[in-house]
């Protein structure tokens, strides 16, 4: 049982929620989810928001009814101790992957924009202590950062207004051009930027009052979608369908140009400030990775995520260039979508497990 | 056949404790003899008042009339006056200031006076923490004194002061000082826990208990504010919170406290509550600016000349064509010839310090600009830092942006902007961490406490102030004004 100290207010959902989504996919989702809605793509994201809903309702109803157990304990009890560690293991090794492909994207940017010849293994060696010295303390620093990570960068947001003076409306006009099922195709995609979310089922039991949780994490998932659905708003107005089919990181196009008098090329700053959207990712991601190893094995956290951040390091460094990066964050989204469809599997095996239960009492 | 020998074993005890007592030269006894009664007379002469024993002591002694210790207690106009025999007891009072006075060899006891030399300085306004419009009062070095002005403030039985000696040489008086069914009794009992679990030899000054009992001794973030203003010290106890007196310090530490309460000065509260928010932003701003602005200007001329717009890209150009460093070595350069000069003033007394901040400021600042071995944009950029980094209202965290510069400067020298970006994270991430007396230090920011916004980085007016902050989890969290004690009877 999680001390009471050691938890954390239930209004931390929501930041919990919307920080573990929110990540380096905000700079690329607008000109992937394109591919079949096209400029009705943020309707998609809508869409993909409401699925998402759905799937925290789900996770809550199974979590629920476990009183302050959490991914681990709860599939030990569905599945046995063995089945359960497994997944327990798959878990923590698709959010290991999922850090990895995070940092190594946000390092990937900093290449291409900021720093040609950086070198990434000295870099990492940077950040690597940061996360450790996160992870390391009580799971309330993994949360304070989460907070730091939606706060901080809300400023950025005042940076889309400038695009508008150079944007065009019709862009998106007609609104419902496309069918249905291109909407809802497009809307699979926009649910990559949406992954993350099953780290609740890690860290639901260090929530006060967990039940009254809900819904901030509803809340959490509605400001990503809301984010989302402006950022995506402002880059379909700003680039036409066409323009946008070339961009790879189409939020950075819509920083460029933002312009004051003493200040020129924002994405600077933007790429830096993303460092802190970045860094809760990797925070709650290893942080739930270590966990969850440590609840499945019964190995010392610490030691645990000695590993994995040095596995993270090797990763990032070995997965150089962008056709291997976007080779392993296929990968991973592959997990991730995996996972996620396997959330309703798992609520479907709980009522079933339970009725069994039942009946053999 | 016992008794006498405990006589003797007495005996030996006296005679060791003189041997022991005159090893020191100031310590003083005499032999006078009044109507052929022969009296002993010692003190330590660094520890009385001579003027007392004078006036109050040696008249009644040498002309009234007595025949035995009782009696001279009974006509000498002294309280707290006693009769003892105990050898440690004599001991131990004649270093708090006590006089003894033995009759006879045959005697065994002794009557003990007290007579100790009470010497501080006068009350004084606050000098760092001085206000222009408040009272004009600070602490002294006197541990009574001190208390003595804040119960004159707060003028209630519920004020209770809890006395405890740390320092196993300089045995220091220390008081622990919070209101009773106000401050959290956790917080209390926390902080004379680890005074008691201190072990030191010597405690000179409020800032070694500091240091000592802070939740991370590593940090370079102060944990428990210190204040020399009697008036904020009551004002804190009506908080909720407890205050820390040391003997012979005039700095009075305060505890639980929060990031933001370092950057509120006790003005702020004798000002309408616009103003005093107004300047309380002003002042977070100055340290914002004055932690990151050379960083970010090395940042920028090392590795992102594009982030600046090409008519102001021409004026830093122009400044900076002749110097031949790079710009972190330049900023270097002149950070620490800041940081010289405030030393050098610091270590000087007042008059040549202030000469030696003019023939610093102007006379080196123009001259490196002239001689080409630094841009004059760069030197203002110090100089507004410097001076941001003096509008925190209490020293120390003064001394800790100061210090954090450093570890920003070289990260941005070697990351840019990035470089700042992973900096602050480290440093957002210890103050996540950081606790004073096990309450989060960065609160209210984070744990994330709207009612305790009230009072962080604007001050709200007082009818808004009617609940005491949640972070010190005092025992009444509403105010009791007569108003809502009206409303809840």
């Amino acid at each position: 049982m999680i001390k009471d100290k050691d938890q954390v207010p239930p209004l931390m959902a929501f930041f919990l929620i919307s920080a573990a989504q929110i990540g380096v996919g905000v700079l690329s989702f607008t000109s992937v989810i394109n591919k079949y809605a096209g400029h009705d793509a943020w309707m998609s994201i809508i869409a993909a928001g409401m699925f998402i809903h759905l799937l925290i309702w789900i996770m809550y109803k199974v979590l629920n009814d476990y009183k302050g157990e959490d991914f681990a304990s709860i599939h030990r009890s569905i599945y046995g101790k063995w089945i359960g560690a497994f997944i327990s293991i798959v878990l923590s090794v698709y959010l290991l992957l999922l850090a990895a492909v995070v940092l190594r994207s946000y390092l990937e940017i900093i290449q291409v924009w900021m720093f040609p010849e950086v070198k990434i293994w000295a870099l990492l060696l940077l950040i690597m202590p940061l996360i450790y010295y996160i992870i390391s303390g009580k799971f309330r620093i993994v949360v304070g950062v989460c907070f730091l990570g939606i706060v901080y960068p809300f400023v950025l947001i005042f940076a889309l207004i400038f695009p508008l003076k150079f944007s065009n409306i019709t862009n998106i006009m007609p609104i419902f051009d496309h069918s249905l099922l291109e909407i809802v195709q497009s809307s699979v995609l926009a649910m990559f930027s949406f992954l993350g979310i099953g780290a609740l089922m890690i860290y639901y039991p260090f929530i006060k009052d967990s039940r009254n949780s809900q819904k901030y994490a509803h809340y959490g998932n509605l400001y990503t979608t809301i984010l989302y659905v402006v950022i995506c708003f402002v880059s379909y107005i700003y680039y036409s369908q066409h323009e946008i089919k070339d961009v790879i990181w189409p939020t950075l196009g819509l920083w460029k140009i933002v312009e004051l008098p003493f200040l020129d090329r924002f994405e600077y700053i933007g790429i830096s400030t993303l460092f802190f959207v970045i860094l809760p990712n990797l925070a709650l991601y290893i942080w739930g990775s270590s966990r969850t190893l440590n609840r499945a094995l019964h190995i010392p956290q610490k030691w645990i995520s000695i590993f994995i951040l040095t596995a993270v390091y090797f990763i990032c460094i070995f997965v150089e260039g962008r056709e291997k990066i976007l080779q392993v964050s296929d990968f991973s989204t592959k997990i991730g979508f995996g996972l996620l469809f396997y959330i309703p599997v798992l609520f479907v095996m709980h009522f079933i497990s339970r009725k069994v239960k039942r009946n053999a009492s | 056949m016992k008794k006498k020998l405990t006589q003797k074993k007495r005996q030996r005890e006296f005679e060791e404790l003189f041997n022991d007592l005159k090893n020191s030269d100031d310590f003083i006894d005499y032999q006078l003899e009044h109507d052929s009664i022969p009296l002993c007379i010692g003190y330590f002469n660094s520890a009385i008042d001579n003027k007392k024993i004078e006036k109050f002591v040696l008249p009644y002694v040498q002309q009234s009339d007595y025949s035995d210790l009782k009696e001279i207690e009974n006509v000498i106009p002294i309280t707290n006056t006693y009769l003892t025999n105990d050898s440690n007891e004599i001991r131990r009072k004649l270093l708090d200031g006590f006089l003894f006075i033995h009759m006879g060899e045959s005697d065994q006891q002794y009557l003990l006076i007290p007579v100790p030399l009470f010497k501080t300085r006068q009350i004084t306004s606050p000098e760092v923490e001085f206000s222009v419009v408040g009272p004009k009062e600070a602490f002294v070095e006197s541990i009574d004194t001190n208390l003595n002005l804040v119960r004159k403030r707060l003028n209630i039985p519920e004020l209770t002061i809890k006395k405890l000696k740390v320092g196993t040489i300089t045995k220091t008086k220390v008081a622990v000082v919070s209101i009773k069914g106000i401050a959290d009794t956790n917080n209390v009992e926390t902080v004379i826990q680890r005074i008691q679990d201190m072990e030191m030899d010597q405690v000179i000054d409020s800032s070694f208990i500091q240091q000592k009992i802070a939740d991370n001794t590593n940090s370079p973030f102060p944990q428990l504010l210190d204040t020399e203003r009697p008036d904020r010290i009551a004002a804190i106890l009506a908080e909720g919170k407890v205050a820390i007196f040391v003997d012979n310090s005039p700095h009075v530490l305060i505890g639980p406290t929060t990031l933001v309460e370092f950057f509120s000065a006790f003005e702020d509260y004798f000002l309408n509550w616009t103003i005093a928010s107004a300047f309380r932003l002003i002042r977070l701003f100055a340290v914002f600016f004055s932690i990151l602005v050379t960083p970010l200007y090395v940042a920028v001329l090392t590795h992102h000349f594009e982030l600046i717009p090409k008519e102001l890209l021409g004026t830093l150009v122009s400044s900076r064509s002749q110097v031949p460093f790079p710009p972190i070595l330049e900023a270097i350069i002149l950070e620490l010839t800041i940081e010289l000069l405030r030393e050098a003033g610091a270590r000087l007394p007042t008059k040549v310090g202030q000469t030696i901040g003019i023939v610093g400021g102007i006379v080196i600042g123009t001259a490196s600009v002239e001689a080409g071995l630094t841009s004059n944009v760069l030197l203002i950029l110090v100089a507004l830092g410097a001076l941001g980094s003096f509008t925190t209202p209490v020293y120390q965290m003064g001394n800790t942006i100061r210090l954090i510069r450093f570890p920003l400067l070289i990260f941005a020298h070697v990351y840019g902007l990035l470089g700042v970006s992973i900096c602050i994270a480290y440093i957002m991430v210890h103050l996540l961490k950081l606790t004073s007396l096990g309450r989060p230090f960065f609160e209210p920011v984070f744990p994330l406490r709207l009612k305790d916004l009230k009072d962080a980085f604007i001050r709200l007016p007082f009818d808004m102030q009617n609940k005491r902050p949640f972070m010190v989890r005092s025992e009444k969290v509403l105010r009791e004004t007569s108003k809502n004690k009206h409303d809840s009877s």
